[in-house]
């Protein structure tokens, strides 16, 4: 029993205390008190510490965790000095046996309690290797194979870095990357059904290709990626910019062939970009009354956090009739370790509406559209431990913070590389790319070509 | 019923390419561990034919080349998988100098059309119909269908079927090619000044044919020791156009056209 209060005890302070970046609560500031331990550690500077910092997968601790869960034992949790302290007392340990001690992967990034995740030992250094680059801008970014030609002009190119720079503006201009490249990317974004989503859908619930037209849109010509949450415009098949709402392609129909939707029936000024489309409401709220569902995914595909893997936990203090609101039984310890962070999450978007069986559904066009008063919930949401009134404030507050930049960016070097960064340089590389998206102005274009400049992606070790 | 009739066609093809493919490309990993994919490789960062890193110096144009083709038998001119070299180097571990990128199916299929003048309904279609790129093979080729197979994101990595795809590709390519030079006479336009039904097959042709193919799909000229291993081969006593369609296929399915 012991053991159990203790487990949730701490599973408690760490979640809403380490993993709490401004200490928000009456909980001990431990995000606070770890960076003031170690303040010049990647995981204070580039990244939060997430709940696999300590836990397998919450509540189950994982090596690092349990040795925490041994220096904490008959401590007083709210003690930040305590806390403190037994960070340090298990500083020299290397709990995972990586043979790695706990200070070194905590100040180069990596976990301390999970031997996958090592550290970095290269000392290898690189050089940029610019026909390497143009072979993969090429492949990457163009959807082609450089050619004999195409290499030969390379090599008598005077410059080659401007050469490769012409040769990815082309791509990032051709149909492959606007058409193809990009809306690969947003498969995950979108999560598309043909049988629901499609102009020939069998069911038609909404439609994703005005889904995928957006963000290709926003990810193109030098736009502000950050009106991925923010747009308030949906582009047609022809390229161009609708503000307006866009009516039905077809009407209702019951019978063999289904259709309850279709268009952009949102009005303007309560859109937010990709998170609000009629197919993302639709496919992700479905029947809810509150669209966790929805939230999460706004959160995981655009925020980088995926609330299942216990990522970006970061509990607000609900008032009590807020608690479990759609009476589903999460206000209990074990559920509420998420629900204290998906629930405010998502009640931004309970004013939206999903899939509601009525008669609008024949006369009107209601699925996606906005209905203050569907819930009371809409004004105590919460991002990231902080206030939001509704989702244009959730939106707003979401594209400026650094998970924004940091999911566009992982999202287009992952593109690139068909992987994250994997060492410490590629990770120092990482970081001034998305910490540079302000001054390059928010456009993907300008992170594409950081990207290939960077060393990870084209740089060969000097052997 | 029509993805179920492509999935048997897929399975089908599949395992006649199993017992036919003269070559594999990724060595057989027995580990369970990710297999290094840049320890390996070359200072181009390329990788040869058999998993082994090879590396010479084009002295005609100064270009660095390797991937060295296979023998035409299955087995390959230098070490095998299973002859590592010693390189102090673990192979089993996960690189952290990760930086080949696959070539995906999309740039495999416009570097092919382009080398071999192949419109995308000739390069490569499953029974006459079901493209291989874009529906038979796709996800072995690095794409993902997520309106009909709800694959939300492509593989990371080559799967164990992706140098079968890239075999059934470069087959049916090469092998669509030769056909339309054959009809196409003296209008060919890949073979050209390469006599198909010659045998024994013309010695001077030889070295131009591989230098062109290496253009063609390498983007590079053939080094004197990769035109000497086609050479070779080409005097073994097979026919030119066996000569044509088996070089084809070697040099389009070398990692150095696979991965960059």
């Amino acid at each position: 029993m012991l053991r159990k209060i203790f487990n949730f005890k701490l599973l408690y302070l760490l979640s809403t205390s380490v993993l709490i970046p401004n200490g928000a609560f009456a909980q001990p500031a431990g995000g606070n008190s770890f960076c003031e331990v170690y303040p010049n550690s990647p995981h204070c500077s580039t990244a939060k510490v997430e709940c696999n910092f300590c836990h397998a997968g919450p509540p189950v601790l994982n090596s690092y965790g349990m040795d925490m869960q041994k220096e904490f034992m008959g401590g007083d949790f709210t003690n930040v000095t305590a806390f403190m302290a037994a960070l340090e007392k298990i500083q020299d340990g290397d709990s995972d046996g990586d043979s790695n001690t706990n200070l070194d992967e905590i100040m180069q990034g990596t976990l301390p309690g999970d031997p996958e995740s090592a550290v970095d030992n290269n000392t290898m250094t690189y050089t940029y290797q610019e026909d390497l680059a143009f072979k993969k801008v090429k492949a990457i970014y163009c959807g082609d194979s450089a050619s004999y030609e195409e290499m030969q002009a390379f090599e008598a190119s005077v410059d080659k870095s401007q050469f490769i720079d012409s040769a990815l503006d082309a791509c990032l201009e051709s149909d492959y990357w606007k058409n193809e490249a990009l809306h690969r990317m947003a498969d995950e974004k979108i999560m598309p059904i043909e049988a629901v989503g499609s102009m020939t859908a069998s069911v038609k619930i909404a439609e994703y290709d005005w889904d995928y037209r957006l963000f290709s849109y926003v990810m193109t010509g030098n736009r502000d990626v950050r009106e991925l949450l923010t747009a308030d415009y949906h582009v047609d098949e022809n390229g161009n910019v609708l503000t307006g709402t866009v009516a039905r392609s077809e009407g209702f129909q019951l019978g063999e062939r289904i259709v309850i939707a279709g268009g952009q029936p949102l009005q303007a000024n309560r859109r937010a970009g990709m998170v609000t489309t009629q197919w993302f409401i639709s496919v992700n709220t479905m029947f809810a009354r509150l669209p966790m569902n929805t939230a999460s995914q706004a959160y995981r595909a655009y925020l980088g956090k995926d609330i299942a893997k216990g990522e970006g936990l970061v509990p607000f203090a609900l008032v009590d009739n807020l608690k479990d609101a759609d009476n589903k039984g999460t206000a209990q310890p074990a559920c509420d370790v998420c629900h204290s962070t998906l629930d405010p999450l998502a009640f931004p978007f309970s004013t939206y509406r999903g899939i509601e069986i009525g008669i609008d559904l024949a006369f009107g066009n209601p699925i996606g559209t906005y209905d203050g008063g569907r819930t009371p919930w809409e004004s105590e949401g919460a991002l990231f431990g902080q206030p939001v009134r509704d989702l244009m404030e959730w939106a707003n507050m979401a594209k400026e913070t650094d998970e924004f930049k940091m999911k566009v960016v992982l999202d287009l070097y992952t593109q690139a590389l068909s992987r994250g960064p994997i060492s410490q340089s590629e990770q120092e590389e990482f970081t001034t790319i998305w910490q540079s998206m302000p001054a390059d102005r928010y456009s993907a274009n300008a992170v594409i070509h950081r990207i290939v400049d960077s060393m990870g992606f084209a740089g060969r070790p000097d052997l | 019923m029509k993805t179920l009739l492509i999935a048997f066609v897929g399975l089908v093809f599949i395992q006649a390419s199993c017992t036919k493919s003269p070559t594999s490309f990724i060595k057989t990993n027995t580990s369970n561990k990710p297999v290094s994919r840049v320890d390996d490789t070359t200072r181009d960062g390329s990788i040869g034919q058999d998993g082994v890193a090879a590396e010479s110096t084009d002295s005609s144009n100064g270009s660095t080349s390797s991937g060295e083709p296979g023998s035409m038998d299955g087995t390959s001119q230098g070490n095998t998988g299973s002859e590592l070299p010693e390189t102090g180097v673990n192979l089993t571990e996960p690189s952290l100098y990760n930086n080949v990128v696959w070539k995906r199916y999309r740039a495999l299929e416009n570097g092919m059309m382009r080398a071999l003048s192949l419109s995308k309904q000739q390069l490569c279609n499953e029974l006459d119909q079901f493209s291989c790129i874009d529906q038979i093979h796709l996800f072995n080729l690095g794409g993902n269908d997520p309106f009909f197979a709800a694959q939300g994101k492509r593989a990371a990595d080559p799967t164990i079927l992706t140098p079968v795809a890239v075999e059934r590709l470069a087959m049916h390519a090469c092998g669509n090619r030769i056909e339309l030079d054959k009809a196409a006479g003296a209008n060919a336009v890949v073979f050209t000044g390469f006599t198909l039904n010659a045998d024994p097959i013309p010695a001077d042709q030889i070295s131009p044919l591989v230098t062109t193919l290496y253009q063609l799909f390498l983007a590079r000229n053939p080094n004197a020791e990769e035109i000497a291993k086609l050479d070779a081969f080409a005097k073994q006593g097979i026919g030119s156009e066996q000569f044509a369609k088996t070089a084809c296929f070697v040099i389009a399915t070398m990692y150095e056209n696979i991965f960059i």
